[in-house]
């Protein structure tokens, strides 16, 4: 019964064809808006997330113990081999990297100009877990061996000038000390560096950070604190987690968070990047919403005139026993039709947009740099290959939507000819 | 269908019918207290000058207008007390309706026009058309099949137009002047037709009308003016020509 009052309604669509097609033109252009404009962020959004996921920081979570001091908290959990090994059974764990802080200050000395960087000293047989990208030189820690994170190099400053300008000293070239104070009586003691390596800027959580073997921290925390550390049941300051995949973090990060530890991670910055992304969703959305309701108030303008111009068939049909709710039907899915189409075209036409602008950056990448995507407020690398991403699911969302609107729009028009009384409809002129 | 109690009720009773339509401030009394009986199998024309209200009575007899007041009772139904739903069920049963307009469908083909009514009773597009076929066959339409309205003359379209009255074969046609559309000669041969249903079908055929000659076959004739009966004459059954 529906299908044969469908194939009706189909009919009766085609009886004024140019009136059809404007009228879906309308609903093709508000689609193709609101999809260009939602693939658009998504685009937006992945650019953003590949800054951060470059680093693969969205798999890492930090972990404290509590400090030993802290007396509120009762049965703080520590971080030593044996906890370690528990807490790398924790499904989603990939691994966990223990490390150390010099307790130091931990000053750099190169020349004239001074900088300060926190030290991580890390077991080196376990630095390639750590994901970490080399910007020059190479990745190991022998003995007395120095990894730079990425800005470490770029913060240095003469504390004799007037505006502390920082300064980029290339600490392969120059000779960089660590300058290193005994808590108990002030000596001093300049310790040369070898720097390994220089990691990638821009990359994550180690920006400002130093590496150095565990070995060689726990002798310096030694030396500035004048204690004595037990090598074998070492607790350590932090561990570095790393998951099996970005959507397993946050829920890693909760189970340490309910042990006690204290946790640090990039969700949160996922999640404001997220809720970014959300609103300016529902912004761009909106305003393609707004072609979109101009072409409901198109579908339900021709079906009021389609309405209008068969009301004498609609009293035809109910004199041969047509139901109110036929008639509605038979309406309601002309307009419902109107959307799905218009929604279907224009999901074909939002790929056809995305495929030439997809196409156009890929070109523009390929001339290297300083490609033609003048227009971009950011560096169109970071976009990769894919300006508008369509996700799988929005075409079925935008002609569902597409569809609703249509639907909604002949509402109205449809429950007034269902209601007309019968010889109202035949005697109209 | 051979229901002996059901075969003595009327097909049509009306008691104190009664339409009044607002014009402004004035009412109008399109029908006024309106009290008739019509038998089963009966011809029945209904005449009167324009604006009398036979149009009017006739709608209502139908379930295609709301009496103001009074009831109607038709094939024992009383069908002002009925549902939107149960209207429509009763004019798809029950009632065959014919315009002097004709009222087919302009974008559907004969065939089309002719199985609408099996549209709306759940019929398979087969089932309809395939009796749609036998009855225009029966009627001598089987040429005009596959011809959209526009394409038939006015004898041949109303002629499509009785064939979709009797597509669920009700027991009750009416015909709001049948005949006021065609020259002299097709509206004989329509004339022919209402009169084989009456005899020959033996379903009850109510015809509202101008045409002295269809007043002149009909069992009965019921005078209306303003809105009221004044003439109610029963003949003798004429023989079919």
């Amino acid at each position: 019964m529906f299908f044969e009052l469908a194939r009706l309604a189909l009919s009766n669509l085609t009886r004024n064809r140019s009136r059809l097609i404007m009228t879906v033109s309308g609903v093709i252009v508000g689609t193709t808006a609101v999809m260009v404009l939602l693939s658009l962020t998504y685009g937006l959004q992945r650019a953003a997330e590949s800054g951060v996921g470059a680093s693969s920081a969205l798999t890492e979570i930090r972990l404290y113990a509590p400090p030993a001091f802290d007396t509120r908290i009762e049965d703080a959990p520590v971080l030593d081999d044996e906890t370690l090994d528990e807490l790398r059974q924790t499904p989603g764990v990939q691994t966990i990297i223990p490390t150390v802080n010099f307790y130091g200050a931990g000053e750099l000395v190169a020349g004239d100009y001074r900088s300060y960087a926190p030290i991580l000293g890390i077991d080196p047989a376990l630095l390639s877990t750590l994901d970490l990208e080399v910007d020059q030189g190479e990745m190991r820690l022998g003995p007395g061996e120095v990894i730079f994170g990425g800005q470490v190099n770029q913060y240095f400053v003469d504390p004799e000038s007037t505006d502390y300008e920082p300064v980029t000293v290339d600490i392969f070239a120059e000779q960089i000390e660590l300058r290193v104070t005994s808590y108990s009586d002030n000596r001093q003691r300049d310790i040369r560096l070898r720097p390994s390596a220089l990691l990638k800027s821009g990359t994550g959580l180690y920006d400002s950070f130093m590496f150095m073997p565990l070995d060689d921290v726990l002798d310096l925390n030694e030396w500035v604190t004048g204690e004595t550390v037990s090598r074998r049941d070492l607790r350590y300051d932090q561990a570095i987690v790393r998951t099996t995949d970005r959507e397993v973090t946050q829920d890693v990060a909760q189970v340490f968070r309910d042990l006690g530890y204290f946790v640090e991670d990039a969700g949160d910055f996922i999640r404001q990047l997220n809720n970014f992304f959300t609103t300016m969703r529902l912004v761009l959305g909106g305003i393609g919403g707004i072609a979109l309701i101009v072409a409901a108030f198109g579908i339900a303008n021709t079906m009021s005139m389609a309405i209008l111009e068969r009301t004498k068939e609609i009293g035809v049909m109910k004199a041969v026993g047509a139901r109110d709710g036929d008639v509605l039907m038979v309406f309601l899915v002309e307009a419902g039709l109107v959307g799905l189409v218009g929604g279907g075209i224009g999901v074909l036409i939002t790929y056809g947009i995305a495929n030439l602008v997809n196409n156009a950056i890929q070109q523009a990448g390929g001339t290297g740099e300083g490609g033609g995507i003048f227009f971009l407020p950011f560096d169109p690398s970071r976009i990769g290959d894919q300006l508008l991403v369509i996700p799988s699911e929005l075409p079925i969302f935008i002609i569902a939507v597409a569809t609703i609107v249509g639907l909604g729009a002949g509402l109205w028009p449809a429950v007034r000819a269902a209601r007309l009384l019968p010889v109202v409809a035949l005697r109209s002129e | 269908m051979a229901d002996v109690t059901n075969d003595r009720a009327p097909m049509v009773q009306t008691h104190n019918l009664e339409k009044i339509y607002r014009i402004g401030t004035h009412q109008v009394h399109a029908v006024a207290h309106v009290n008739m009986t019509i038998p089963r199998g009966q011809f029945v024309a209904i005449m009167g000058p324009s604006g009398s209200g036979k149009s009017t009575l006739l709608y209502l007899l139908g379930g295609l207008d709301h009496p103001t007041s009074g009831d109607i009772v038709v094939n024992r139904q009383h069908i002002n007390a009925l549902s939107a739903e149960d209207l429509a069920e009763f004019r798809r049963e029950t009632i065959g309706f014919i315009f002097q307009a004709f009222h087919l469908i302009p974008t559907m083909a004969a065939l089309e026009n002719v199985a609408l009514p099996g549209l709306f009773s759940g019929m398979t597009r087969d089932e309809r058309e395939e009796r749609a076929y036998r009855l225009m066959h029966a009627l001598g339409l089987e040429h005009w099949i596959d011809h959209k309205p526009t394409q038939l003359s006015g004898g041949q379209q109303q002629r499509v137009a009785i064939a979709r009255a009797l597509f669920n074969d009700p027991p009750l046609i009416m015909a709001d002047e049948p005949t006021g559309a065609l020259d002299s000669q097709t509206g004989a041969h329509v004339l022919q037709m209402l009169e084989r249903m009456a005899r020959k079908l033996g379903k009850t055929v109510v015809v509202v009308t101008h045409d002295s000659h269809i007043a002149s076959r009909a069992d009965r004739v019921i005078s209306l003016q303003d809105g009221s009966i004044i003439e109610d004459i029963k003949q003798l059954p004429a023989a079919i020509p």
